[in-house]
């Protein structure tokens, strides 16, 4: 289970820039919970991942999520925000 | 690449290359924006998306050599373009710059395929949810499957207890059909949850999901289906291609006209390199040459005949496809006088009585619309030709000629008329 929010959030970032995956694999790669998962996608992740499918708690493993070319460099942006907070903590 | 040393081929090898090594770059590129959709190939759009990736390469290189950035005859040219089209289009090849509107149409490029991944994402959420329903129904309706899935389910479940609890907690329905859903729903979750990956291969080991089900929907069978069915169509299409064009093995016709069309285009093409142009030029020579050998009156053997008639064949394949086109672009206001020269040096270099008579009424008929330059040269070209009619005298003022620019239509209408009746003198001399 992640802790914090910013654990998650580079989480999510690093797992679907390696690649695009459904939500079921994300959920057991990254060990975030459905309801923490959108969340995110709802609010921080909104302009980075791109959710083909319905965004809740209940549907949100059938759908398919992915960063899209267009969006890399915003999410190398935020995963270089997560790094420097982490090392100036 | 006009400036950078490469070997020089022919420009149909070139295309290939670019469409040979293009496609490969194009699989790789289509698999990588599609990565993670399992059954993106048995979708059109997925193949759709191919064969556009398929045809920007040959069409960059095609503007490339038409906008004289590279020669179409360059192997590394083609190569460069095959492997690098997209950094071509970023303007980050140096030397290999597109014109700035050719280059601006890469975004609505790009956003069409964005437009048609979208496309292919629904039609894989579509297809996986089918199989999803497929498989439920499946469980839902065999209570022997259903026993196996259960105990599946347990066996693999990330967390047992919170899933005990939300099965005890589901609401109760009169309908036994609808709270044997709702378990399977339940464990459904629970299963892809914590088998992400394996969960198709796990249902398919416990007999839960017949093996061609699995195959076709988990192991990507129906997209390796279409794909072998694509793949085979297109050798049949190359194989019944190359049927085709060797089948008439006799005239060998249908190759004739194709290699006539392509060497008529690299002839008249303007920005041809030297090795090009001198490869047209052996083949003009090749075609036109051999006009000369008059058919035999005394031939009796079928085979003989048959090489005969072969070659009249494929006269009247040159007459009908390369010289109109000779004669068209001697007419045209813009040729350059060494294209010209080419042109004639070609219809010159191999005259024959057999050769003149198709083309030189409408040598003489072009005067009227050739710049006075090409006039010179046709003037020429046709003193030249007299070497075969040496009984039909060419009276002086048409053999000293010399073309101005001032010279009224009437003038030249004048000269057009004197040399069709030295024409009609010539081939009257050669009338057995």
């Amino acid at each position: 289970m992640v802790e914090s929010d910013e654990a998650a959030l580079g989480m999510i970032i690093r797992t679907l820039r390696e690649s695009s995956m459904d939500g079921y694999s994300l959920l057991s790669k990254t060990g975030i919970d459905e309801d923490k998962l959108v969340k995110m996608l709802r609010t921080k992740l909104s302009r980075i991942v791109t959710v083909r499918g319905d965004l809740t708690k209940e549907r949100i493993g059938r759908a398919y999520l992915s960063i899209p070319p267009n969006a890399g460099q915003e999410a190398d942006r935020v995963l270089g925000v997560l790094a420097y907070k982490l090392e100036t903590l | 690449m006009s400036g950078l040393a490469s070997p020089d081929v022919p420009a149909y090898i070139c295309y290939l290359i670019v469409f040979f090594f293009g496609t490969f770059v194009a699989v790789r590129t289509v698999n990588e924006r599609l990565s993670a959709r399992p059954a993106a190939w048995a979708f059109a759009s997925t193949w759709l998306l191919l064969v556009a990736h398929v045809a920007l390469p040959v069409l960059t290189f095609w503007l490339l050599d038409y906008t004289g950035v590279v020669n179409d005859t360059s192997i590394f040219a083609a190569l460069l373009v095959a492997f690098a089209v997209r950094l071509i289009f970023a303007g980050e090849v140096k030397g290999v710059a597109l014109p700035a509107q050719a280059a601006a149409l890469w975004k609505p490029f790009q956003a069409w395929v964005e437009y048609v991944v979208k496309r292919i994402d629904d039609h894989n959420a579509r297809y996986t949810e089918r199989f999803e329903e497929k498989i439920l129904s499946l469980i839902t309706n065999d209570p022997q499957r259903m026993a196996k899935f259960d105990a599946l389910v347990q066996a693999s479940s990330g967390n047992l207890p919170a899933l005990q609890a939300a099965l005890l907690a589901l609401p109760v329905s009169a309908n036994p059909a609808v709270n044997s859903r709702r378990k399977v729903d339940l464990m459904w979750e629970d299963l892809r949850k914590a088998k992400p990956q394996l969960y198709g291969w796990l249902l398919w080991k416990n007999g839960i999901v017949p093996g061609l089900t699995y195959w076709l929907w988990v192991e990507k069978g129906r997209a390796k289906l279409i794909s072998a069915g694509v793949v085979l169509s297109m050798v049949l299409a190359v194989v019944g291609i190359g049927f085709w064009f060797t089948s008439d093995n006799v005239t060998r016709s249908r190759q004739h006209t194709a290699w006539l069309n392509y060497y008529k285009w690299r002839f008249l093409k303007a920005s041809a390199t030297d090795r090009d142009r001198w490869r047209s030029r052996e083949y003009v020579a090749q075609e036109l040459c051999n006009w000369s050998s008059q058919p035999g009156q005394t031939l009796v053997d079928t085979e003989a005949k048959r090489r005969v008639d072969t070659e009249a064949k494929r006269r009247v394949e040159v007459a009908d496809i390369f010289l109109p086109a000779l004669l068209r672009e001697l007419r045209y206001p813009g040729v350059t006088p060494v294209q010209a020269r080419e042109i004639l040096a070609g219809l010159v270099n191999c005259h024959s009585p057999a050769l003149n008579a198709v083309y030189v009424p409408k040598l003489i008929d072009s005067f009227r619309t050739q710049n006075e330059t090409v006039r010179l040269e046709t003037r020429r070209a046709l003193v030249a030709l007299t070497v075969d009619y040496p009984k039909a005298k060419l009276a002086d003022n048409l053999a000293k000629w010399e073309p101005k620019k001032d010279e009224t239509p009437g003038d030249i209408d004048q000269r057009v008329r004197q040399w069709h009746l030295w024409w009609k003198s010539a081939t009257a001399t050669r009338r057995p």
